[in-house]
């Protein structure tokens, strides 16, 4: 029983993986190579649109906006790739480098809050591996509360409760810190520059410009208008044009 | 304000030193003693002599019979002792009673500024400690252009002075009438300086100057610091002298006012520096040192120098240093601590930069000296100071995104010669969907599973412990069926086999004892059974009886003579029957 529910837990986990064989990759390279970043670009967009994903084309597409002189795309897809896979170093090292090309210069104020510290531990463990500690805690704990009470040792029937408790609070964690990041919308922004306003119209007051590359929390969105905030606490409304979702 | 004071000071003395002696019997009782030094003035010439006074004053009420005092710690240095001793005429000014009071006449010879002592005054082997004071002698004022009655003048202490280096005016008047004192209309506005203005406290003199005597007194002391060069008229100086007329009783004060003559003072500018200095803005004697908090930190870690510049002029002028810190150090702009004080020797003190830096990088690191050009006016040239090279040790490796909180970004990063980071060969691709195992299906089924596990686990256990003590109770209800089965079988036996007959019959008491009194094959011996029936309160004759029967079989089985198998079977079920009604 326990055999099977592991086969089919990592079948789900595994994904389908394509070697790549992908003729569009290999151009994409030489354009980069030499200097026709704006080949490459197309080149990598179209293999995206494809449906084909992974952190190194969104890594390589950062590079390629960077060498476009398009700073805000290149922060853009540096972070999607970064959000793919947190713990690429070369897109961490690229991320940080683009963002002191950006005229704005923002201090960040440190949040501190349950999800922020959670979103923040995905950049070390995903939910996924803590459910999957969670789950094994529990499956162990399921067998040696069986084999305690048959051979009736109570503590062994307390070290089990115990360690079903551990377990099934690991997988509480992770239940939390996906929905913290699922509900955790952040956006780049793309344009030169772009005007926040204190409502979603033009006509109302100009708050402040703010220029390309900026990272910006999206609150909500509302006809063509997303409601930001900025790394320094300040609230406003974008037009949703100059602004991409990571 | 104080022109009210004066004149109706007498009648406040009065009506104040009335009350006083009232409250003091009643409001102040548990006094307490304190020991006061006091100086009659904080300025003397050289020669002029002037009085301290050690006392002990009391607060309060308070009743001594016969005290004995002493005092210890009094030595002047640098001033001449004229006179000294107890001065025993006590005074009874009001709010003042002093116990004991020593009085010491000094002079002093040459200028400076000198400390009278704090000294230790004992009552009755109580010491009282008092507080120390300082006084400034100066050298004998030069009395010129006194002419007239009432006078007001502004000395210099130097003729000339340069840019930034200060100087300071007194301000003396001079009466030829009865006066009380002097004060200021208002403040004089020195423009083209920074002033700072001083309230004097010297004690009214007689001086006689051409032959006519002159009542003077110092008010005022003005320390200016030039900022600019050229010839600057001073302003003229306005205030009124208190006068007194009459006697006693009929004594009146009658203010007149004064003002002194236009005075103008040459402020030279600043030489132009030499070769290989810097121009600088702090005039006088300085020092400068470096202080570092730590010389060894690891990367990240922050560190403090301290730069001092230490000593006498302008140092209100210096508005910053730098240090030239090596690349791999972030630095903070500093911070500045002023203790800067003007008094009457002019200005002096130390102004403090702390730098805060933050290293990057590990390494040894050596940090060239700071240096700071100030202008000497006595030898009136620029001299150089320079504090000690710096060296700090940085250990740890060096770590781009280290800080987090640190800006991430801006124009204030200067990136030289680093670039990003080629692209990566793209080895894996996949389908946009990755399914998450949290929340998934699985998750949930295996949730599911485990949970179910702990409830069936703990539900079927208990019913098996629950099934094995029926069983038990079971067995108790069902020994006498199972006896009398055999008894039957042993019946049909009567007239068959008859080792077979006394087997069955054994064997229905002997089961019967088994499941009544629960004991296993092993136990089933004589004493086992006496025992056990015993403690079930079964009568001593049916427990002989239940025996021999149970012997009889055994005996019967091998030596078939001893009972009529009818006569055993009734027996055999008698006792049964009468241990059925005995046993519950």
């Amino acid at each position: 029983m326990t055999k099977k529910i592991f086969v089919f837990l990592f079948l789900s986990l595994t994904n389908i993986h394509l070697w790549s064989n992908e003729p569009l990759l290999d151009s994409a390279k030489e354009n980069y190579a030499t200097g026709n970043f704006k080949t490459a670009i197309q080149h990598y967009q179209s293999i995206l649109n494809k449906g084909l994903i992974s952190p190194d084309i969104y890594y390589n597409l950062g590079n390629c906006y960077f060498r476009n002189g398009q700073l805000g795309r290149s922060i853009l897809y540096y972070e999607k790739g970064l959000k793919l896979d947190p713990s690429h170093e070369n897109a961490s090292f690229n991320l940080a480098l683009a963002k002191t090309k950006r005229l704005d210069k923002f201090d960040e104020v440190p949040q501190f809050s349950f999800d922020i510290v959670l979103i923040g531990l995905d950049k070390y463990i995903s939910h996924n591996h803590i459910s999957i500690l969670g789950s094994i805690l529990i499956i162990v704990a399921a067998s040696g509360f069986i084999y305690a009470k048959k051979i009736k040792i109570k503590k062994f029937i307390n070290l089990a409760r115990i360690t079903a408790s551990a377990g099934l609070l690991i997988t509480f964690i992770a239940w939390k810190q996906q929905s913290a990041i699922n509900n955790y919308k952040s956006g780049i922004v793309v344009a030169k520059s772009s005007n926040i306003f204190s409502e979603p119209n033009p006509n109302s007051t100009l708050l402040f410009e703010i220029h390309e590359g900026v990272k910006l929390e999206i609150i909500s969105e509302s006809n063509g208008w997303i409601n930001i905030k900025t790394p320094d606490n300040q609230v406003g409304w974008i037009d949703e044009n100059t602004i991409e979702n990571i | 304000m104080k022109s009210n004071w004066l004149t109706h000071g007498k009648h406040w003395f009065g009506i104040l030193g009335m009350l006083l002696i009232f409250f003091s019997q009643t409001v102040l009782a548990n006094g307490s003693f304190k020991g006061v030094t006091e100086v009659d003035g904080n300025e003397f010439e050289i020669g002029e002599e002037f009085i301290v006074t050690y006392k002990l004053a009391a607060e309060g009420s308070y009743s001594l019979s016969n005290p004995k005092f002493g005092l210890s710690g009094a030595e002047f240095k640098g001033l001449e002792v004229i006179k000294h001793g107890q001065d025993r005429s006590f005074s009874f000014g009001f709010g003042d009673n002093a116990v004991f009071t020593y009085k010491y006449i000094l002079k002093g010879s040459k200028p400076g500024v000198f400390t009278i002592p704090a000294v230790t005054i004992q009552m009755n082997g109580t010491s009282y400690p008092t507080q120390s004071k300082k006084v400034a002698i100066v050298k004998k004022i030069k009395e010129t252009g006194i002419t007239g009655d009432l006078i007001l003048q502004l000395k210099p202490n130097k003729s000339t002075v340069y840019v930034g280096e200060p100087i300071r005016y007194d301000l003396h008047w001079y009466s030829s009438y009865q006066a009380k004192g002097f004060q200021l209309k208002e403040l004089p506005k020195f423009d083209g300086f920074v002033v700072k203005t001083l309230e004097s406290q010297t004690k009214t003199k007689i001086k006689t100057i051409n032959g006519k005597k002159f009542l003077t007194g110092k008010s005022y002391s003005f320390i200016l610091t030039p900022i600019k060069p050229g010839k600057i008229e001073l302003p003229v100086v306005k205030g009124d002298i208190y006068l007194t007329t009459g006697r006693g009783f009929f004594q009146q004060t009658e203010a007149r006012e004064i003002s002194s003559q236009k005075l103008s003072l040459q402020v030279k500018p600043l030489p132009a520096p030499p070769n290989g200095t810097t121009g600088s803005s702090i005039v006088g004697k300085f020092k400068l040192r470096t202080q570092l908090d730590k010389k060894e930190l690891n990367v990240n870690d922050a560190v403090t120098i301290k730069v001092v510049v230490k000593g006498s002029g302008n140092l209100n002028a210096l508005s910053d240093v730098s240090i030239d810190y090596p690349s791999a150090f972030e630095t903070l702009p500093p911070t500045t601590k002023n203790n800067v004080k003007t008094d009457l020797s002019g200005i002096h003190g130390s102004k403090t930069f702390e730098f805060v830096a933050i290293p990057r990088q590990p390494g040894t690191f050596t940090i060239p000296p700071v240096t700071l050009s100030a202008f000497n006016p006595q030898k009136k040239e620029y001299y150089n100071l320079k504090s000690s090279t710096i060296t700090i040790k940085v250990n740890g490796s060096a770590s781009f995104d280290a800080n987090p909180y640190v800006s991430s970004g801006g124009r204030d990063v200067e990136i030289q010669g680093s670039d990003i980071r080629y692209i990566n060969n793209v080895e894996k691709l996949s389908t946009e969907k990755k399914s998450d195992y949290t929340n998934s299906f699985s998750q949930y089924l295996l949730l599911a599973i485990s949970l179910l596990t702990f409830a069936l686990g703990t539900f079927v256990f208990k019913k098996r412990l629950l099934s094995k003590s029926e069983i038990k109770s079971n067995k108790r209800a069902k020994a006498n069926r199972i006896a009398k089965k055999y008894l039957k079988n042993a019946q049909k036996e009567l007239n068959g086999d008859k080792n077979k007959f006394y087997e069955l019959v054994d064997n229905a008491l002997n089961n019967y004892l088994l499941g009544k009194l629960m004991i296993e094959q092993s136990q089933l011996k004589q004493e086992t059974i006496t025992e056990k029936l015993k403690k079930q309160q079964v009568k001593e004759s049916l427990i002989k009886e239940t025996l021999k029967v149970s012997n009889d079989c055994k005996m019967a089985r091998f030596s078939p003579l001893v009972l009529a198998p009818d006569e055993m079977l009734i027996k055999a079920e008698k006792v049964i029957n009468e241990l059925e009604n005995q046993l519950t």
